[in-house]
């Protein structure tokens, strides 16, 4: 698209006073130079003074209302959902480190009680190996049951 | 006052007091009574006891007041909290915590015909009968404001909201 034809498409919007500053100062550069485009402005003037004079529809106020209303629960659910994203890497943050850290904790506590549980204890790592896939099993079946669970509700409801 | 610290008084005074009563009944005991006497533990300089073990334990704090907060906020949620904090407690690895913070619902509203707090995903009040939310004039089920088709039936919606209309200030 040529500079012409850029110019061209914003004469209408220059009519009605709605560019910006540097449009603004665009289109007053072009026309001292395009004949075409300051006869187009001219052309453009008096339609955009009429549509002025034109009474504005006033919206009802419960249309404000409703809209009003329906912007802040939009606003709302934003701000609910960026807080639901930080805490969930809150928590997934501190899973991980409650994962990282029971392994200094079960070395010491199998260290110190392990032998009175009996010789096969003392192969700590397994038992840590164990305890964590452990926890993701529980934690993997609790999901299933819960989603299945939620998604006889969501049916019901 | 910031979210933060709102959120922070969703945890109940007794999870905070079993925390640092927890913290203080198992850092104490290590510190004075079992790293001077642990091999591995007693090598080590006495302030980097004091880090590990008053450092190390202060995630059972942070896991206590989880486990208060999932039940605090279950609880305002208007969800199963003794079953959602039992589980947040008795799954390891914080994995509980985690299927919590994915499933539990959004926060109820109040309904503004008689101000009981109802669950978000109701389209009316089960108190007062208020409508909460636009419904479908032909399936009933919810429908969003900005919808121009039911998503469950494929029903034209009329404007600005279906059944929002006879009542404005309810629909609010």
């Amino acid at each position: 698209m040529s500079e012409h034809d850029k110019i061209r498409e914003l004469l209408a919007l220059a009519a009605a006073d709605a560019l910006t500053g540097g449009e603004e100062k665009q289109v007053a550069k072009h026309l001292r130079s395009c004949i075409a485009c300051s006869n187009e402005l001219e052309a453009w003037r008096p339609i955009a003074s009429e549509l002025r004079r034109l009474p504005t529809p006033q919206p009802s106020s419960w249309l404000v209302q409703a809209t009003l209303a329906r912007a802040e629960a939009k606003l709302t659910e934003q701000a609910e959902q960026d807080w639901n994203r930080r805490v969930m890497i809150f928590v997934l943050s501190f899973a991980w480190l409650l994962t990282i850290a029971s392994w200094p904790a079960f070395h010491f506590v199998s260290g110190r009680f392990g032998s009175w549980l009996g010789p096969q204890f003392s192969h700590t790592w397994i038992s840590f190996a164990a305890f964590t896939a452990l926890g993701w099993l529980a934690g993997g079946v609790a999901a299933v049951m819960l989603a299945i669970r939620q998604r006889g509700e969501r049916r019901l409801a | 006052m910031s979210r933060f610290t709102k959120e922070l008084r969703v945890i109940p005074k007794a999870a905070w007091i079993v925390a640092w009563v927890a913290y203080l009944c198992t850092a104490v005991p290590l510190f004075f009574f079992v790293a001077p006497t642990d091999p591995e533990m007693g090598k080590l300089p006495l302030w980097a006891q004091a880090l590990l073990i008053y450092g190390f334990l202060l995630l059972l704090v942070a896991w206590v007041a989880l486990v208060g907060y999932i039940y605090g906020d279950a609880k305002r949620r208007q969800m199963r909290y003794v079953l959602w904090t039992l589980l947040s407690i008795f799954i390891p690895n914080a994995i509980g915590m985690i299927l919590y913070f994915i499933l539990r619902d959004p926060l109820p509203k109040p309904c503004p015909g008689c101000g009981h707090l109802e669950k978000a995903r109701f389209p009316f009040c089960p108190h007062c009968g208020t409508l909460l939310q636009p419904t479908c004039p032909k399936c009933d089920k919810p429908v969003e404001p900005a919808w121009a088709n039911c998503a469950y039936c494929g029903q034209q919606l009329p404007e600005p909201a279906p059944r929002a209309t006879q009542n404005p200030s309810v629909a609010m």
